[in-house]
């Protein structure tokens, strides 16, 4: 079947790594409560980079791990929640600063944290009917511009970070499925123009809401593909709370494993953790041809999605 | 019995000592159950129970008792 082939990923940090005890500093917390319940250590910062410089850096690397000829990039999308601009899109100005062709398609996407997802799909879709032979998919955020650090429960769980994809289509599997049910109560940040947006979260209704559609989206994936848990290799769930993970993959006793976890170092980076865990596995070697991957993302909106594809 | 159910789903959710779950046992305090774990075992007890647990009457659960009787009030 047509698939869509990941040639390279890369990914870029900002150089400010703020601990939970250096975050505690400010924020009326603990490393201990941060930690166990949530999983995570560390998180990286914006000081002078934008979301879109990492979102360039990213891409970079990517681009120069794939070694293709730049004016054969026939899309580029950025999934992002906090773009550094309104307009021009973040996807544009990459195809500035990247030196690719002007011959593109190249628009941001807000799916919130399934937006890497909905990004696979619709540059599946594109790439398709393009003249040109790949896609550049980038996650970013610099969700610490939305953060409120009077909301202790809320302003630790989230880092910033950025990581993309070059993408082509081949022979392989590939199962997509995305959902959205409106809900501007559980997770909600306002718009352009609006004085001072902030990132607002009801933990509990967010919580109940990724571990009911994780578990569904995975089960709905795996009967698209008639396939079994025992035939994946990873399952790269959102990175959004150790916990949320922790829960889903009690489901699957004696497969634990295949549930990838590093929101310990980054913290929930919203788009950019899946392809975050992506470079990560890349790099270490554990990605190889042949495997079967499922993702599963799932955030505001609400959002959500799985993929299940081949190396 | 309700209790004896209860007592099943929390130990296996939130891996806690089978004796530390008793009638008069605080949650918070007693079994040291945080927010999501609130919600872990109340999902659990939803599919137990094959009821709904409103997110008002789960922030009101303060021992295990209060768990019992809303569920037999709730199956009745």
């Amino acid at each position: 079947m047509e698939s869509i082939k990941i040639i390279a990923t890369g990914r870029a940090l900002p150089k400010k790594i703020v601990s939970n005890d250096a975050l505690c500093e400010t924020v009326d917390s603990s490393d201990e409560w941060i930690r166990t319940r949530t999983g995570i250590l560390q998180r990286y910062c914006c000081e002078s980079e934008t979301c879109l410089d990492l979102a360039e850096a990213a891409a970079q690397k990517a681009l120069e791990k794939a070694g293709i000829d730049r004016n054969q990039i026939g899309v580029i999308v950025v999934a992002t929640t906090t773009p550094t601009y309104a307009f021009p899109s973040m996807a544009c100005m990459l195809q500035q600063r990247l030196g690719a062709g002007e011959e593109m398609l190249a628009f941001d996407i807000n799916a919130a944290c399934s937006g890497f997802l909905y990004g696979l799909e619709i540059c599946k879709s594109l790439l398709h009917s393009s003249k040109k032979k790949y896609a550049l998919l980038v996650g970013s955020e610099e969700l610490s511009r939305i953060l409120d650090y009077e909301d202790r429960s809320t302003c630790v769980l989230f880092g910033d970070g950025a990581a993309a994809a070059v993408l082509t289509l081949s022979e392989g599997i590939f199962y997509h499925r995305a959902w959205a049910r409106g809900n501007d109560e559980a997770l909600v940040c306002e718009g352009v123009g609006y004085p001072n947006p902030k990132l607002k979260m009801q933990g509990n209704a967010v919580f109940r809401f990724a571990v009911t559609v994780i578990q569904q989206a995975v089960e709905q994936i795996l009967q698209d593909a008639n396939l079994q848990m025992d035939d994946v290799d990873y399952v790269i769930c959102h990175q959004a709370n150790s916990r949320i993970i922790e829960h889903v993959r009690k489901k699957y006793p004696g497969q634990e494993e295949k549930f990838v976890m590093n929101i310990d170092r980054y913290a929930n980076t919203s788009a950019a953790s899946i392809p975050l865990v992506l470079d990560e596995l890349f790099e270490n070697g554990m990605l190889k041809e042949g495997m079967k991957v499922i993702c599963v993302g799932f955030g505001a909106g609400f959002t959500w999605s799985s993929t299940l594809f081949s190396i | 019995m309700t209790f004896d159910k209860v007592k099943d789903v929390i130990v296996e959710t939130i891996n806690c000592a089978e004796e530390d779950v008793v009638m008069d046992a605080d949650l918070k305090e007693g079994l040291h159950m945080d927010s999501l774990d609130a919600m872990e075992v109340s999902m659990a007890l939803e599919e137990a129970f094959n009821l709904t647990i409103d997110e008002e009457s789960l922030m009101e659960f303060k021992t295990v008792k209060d768990i019992v009787d809303y569920i037999d009030a709730h199956m009745a």
